[in-house]
């Protein structure tokens, strides 16, 4: 007996043992450490290890954060908001269609992961420029007399963002569509159901986990994105990442960073939270 | 005349090359237990998915109640479908799956509930309406399945096969209850099926399919007592097929010759001498040893394989060194019970060997 359960003892911590250690080494210590700094004081532009609430003192009553904290949460809203919106209909094409060649569009969903976002980015800078592309084309064809500001503004984060993020949208809500069997969409179409009735009543919660899992997940890259609105956004679009590197990097007060990053943490932390309360999300996961 | 349900006219359903269902027509009566019975592949489901209006006759119209429905779709038919698959909804409650088509033809809630409770009570489900879909057994959900179908009041309900994911008692007793519901709503009912004895049991008449087409309509026992194909007298039932030649015919009979071993059978029309035809006489039509007297084919044979299956005995007799048959004999008491290797006499009556001619018309 008593082997036996040192036997299962070892078994078990073989098999959670790496697991375990990978988050304890790249997570949990890390995030220990900038809590930690978070109370550190910042004085003659260094850290000093006397604990203060300055800095979380700082971050809640000016209002300069304040706004950039919504900001980036209102972005979170916008971008998966219209993710959802095209995601759907791709996922439900990519789900529902008889093409023979499927992996090729898969590929096509996919390719964008194998080249950096950075690069990425760029390309759109390219491409909205005032006299990118897009604004060339425009105007060649005369639909507009003079080219579109879309660099540096609202409109150019957005594009990108959509464009980085968008796969982590279609890819879960195509899990749950496919998973839909197409003889309930005929089920309902038999009793009465038109096809948007049909879509509404039944496509639409039986997809609802792939929704859910989607919109997370698309939400937190939104809010903490950092690349697209530094490369495309430029100084008056910046989000809350941007301006926590540039406490650390900039202006080297790393305690006010990690008590910015901190702050974002536990705001995700609670949106998560309630948004689990709607969704019921060990539901979907367990299911 | 009783009043047409359902019409098809000279229907055709091409799926690319495959004629899936080739020049249909087929007439249903008001209030009728109707079975299309077929192999897989035989295109009944496909004349379901038609009716229904899943598919789109490549040829043809399909009627329901005298009205053409071509340009009709599914949610607009008065057509309701048991799936196969059944295809209740899982993220909804029994009562919210019976409710579904009369909350889609905005029924005012009252009514939807008074509908659904009298379905659960028709179907004895009676205290499941709150229950989930996959807290029910398959026996409950194939109940939940005709119920919600039901409750539409439509002209048609047609089966796609709704108990062949049940096991063999579940079965039986769901064909009984199908049978009883049926005759409780006096609603026409369109079975689909590959078996023979549930078509047989459940249905008022039946249509053979083979390869698209329609074999025989018939009442039940019309199609088992006379075959008009060879396909049919084989899917139906068992049968024992000779074939031959029609070497005489006279005022009352004719006689076909089958490897030189003649046969009478009763007088049909459209039979020429010299013409080839099957003779299906059925195994249990077939009788053995006594009481042989009076028939007009009596043959000798030998017993060259008997295998007892409590209420009856099922003999593979060789005649004449011609012919196997298979016959089915009744244990009535053992006395009559003929070991391998006896030799005897087998003899069926004329009019127990049923005419198949090459073109298909007895």
């Amino acid at each position: 007996m008593e082997g036996k359960i040192n036997r299962d003892r070892l078994k078990l911590l073989s098999q959670l043992g790496p697991g375990v250690f990978w988050l304890g080494f790249f997570f949990v210590i890390p995030i220990l450490l900038i809590l930690t700094y978070s109370f550190y004081q910042f004085s003659d532009g260094v850290m000093q290890k006397a604990l203060t609430m300055e800095n979380y003192i700082r971050a809640v009553t000016q209002h300069l954060y304040f706004k950039i904290f919504t900001k980036s949460l209102w972005y979170g809203v916008v971008v998966t908001s219209l993710c959802l919106l095209i995601g759907y209909p791709c996922a439900y094409f990519l789900a529902r269609t008889k093409y023979k060649r499927k992996e090729i569009l898969f590929l096509a969903l996919i390719v964008p992961f194998w080249t950096s976002i950075v690069v990425r980015t760029y390309a759109w800078k390219v491409l909205l420029g005032t006299n990118g592309l897009i604004n060339h084309f425009f105007v060649e064809l005369g639909i507009i007399e003079f080219p579109i500001r879309f660099l540096y503004t609202e409109k150019a984060v957005f594009i990108g963002l959509i464009h980085v993020f968008l796969p982590f949208m279609i890819l879960p809500l195509y899990a749950s569509i496919e998973k839909i069997e197409q003889h309930l969409e005929e089920a309902a179409q038999d009793l009465g159901a038109n096809r948007i009735k049909t879509f509404l009543r039944v496509d639409l919660p039986l997809s609802l986990p792939g929704i859910s899992t989607g919109c997370l997940l698309v939400f937190i890259l939104t809010v903490g994105s950092y690349i697209t609105p530094d490369l495309l956004g430029g100084p008056s679009e910046i989000m809350i990442s941007n301006v926590i590197q540039k406490e650390y990097y900039v202006s080297f007060n790393w305690p006010f960073g990690s008590s910015l990053a901190m702050l974002l943490l536990f705001i995700i932390l609670a949106l998560i939270m309630f948004y689990n309360r709607i969704f019921k999300l060990e539901k979907i996961t367990g299911a | 005349m009783s009043q047409i349900d359902i019409e098809l006219r000279d229907v055709t359903k091409r799926f690319g090359d495959v004629v899936a269902v080739d020049n249909v027509s087929l007439n249903i009566e008001k209030g009728e237990f109707f079975a299309l019975l077929g192999p897989s592949g035989c295109g009944k489901t496909t004349i379901l998915r038609m009716i229904s209006g899943f598919e789109k006759p490549t040829e043809g119209d399909v009627y329901i109640a005298g009205e053409l429905m071509t340009r009709v779709p599914a949610f607009r038919r008065p057509t309701n479908l048991v799936f196969q698959q059944l295809s209740l909804f899982p993220h909804m409650s029994v009562f919210k799956n019976i409710g579904f088509g009369l909350e889609m033809k905005r029924t005012p809630r009252e009514k939807i509930k008074k509908a659904v409770y009298e379905m659960l009570e028709l179907v004895e489900l009676e205290g499941f309406a709150e229950r989930r879909i996959h807290q029910l057994s398959g026996g409950q959900q194939q109940r939940v399945a005709i119920a919600r179908a039901l409750v539409n009041h439509p002209t048609v309900l047609l089966l796609d096969e709704p108990l062949g994911a049940l096991d063999l008692k579940l079965r039986n007793q769901m064909q009984l209850e199908l049978k009883r519901i049926q005759r409780e709503v006096g609603t026409t009912f369109i079975y689909v099926t590959h078996d023979q004895g549930e078509a047989l049991t459940m249905s008022n008449r039946i249509a053979v399919m083979n390869n698209g087409i329609i074999e025989q309509i018939g009442e039940s026992d019309n199609i088992y007592e006379n075959p008009q194909t060879v396909f049919v007298a084989n899917f139906i039932g068992e049968t024992n097929l000779i074939e031959g030649r029609i070497s005489s015919l006279d005022q009352i009979k004719a006689v076909i010759t089958s490897k030189d071993l003649p046969i009478s059978v009763s007088l049909q029309k459209g039979l020429n001498k010299g013409q080839n035809a099957f003779i299906s006489v059925r195994p249990e039509k077939i009788r053995i040893g006594e009481q042989l007297s009076g028939l007009e084919n009596i043959y000798s044979g030998i017993v060259e394989e008997a295998i007892y299956h409590g209420e009856l005995t099922i003999y593979t007799i060789s005649i004449e060194n011609r012919h196997r048959l298979t016959v089915k004999v009744q244990n009535v008491d053992m006395k009559g019970s003929y070991p391998q290797g006896t030799r005897l006499q087998i003899g069926w009556k004329i009019e127990n060997g049923i005419v198949i001619t090459e073109d298909g018309n007895g």
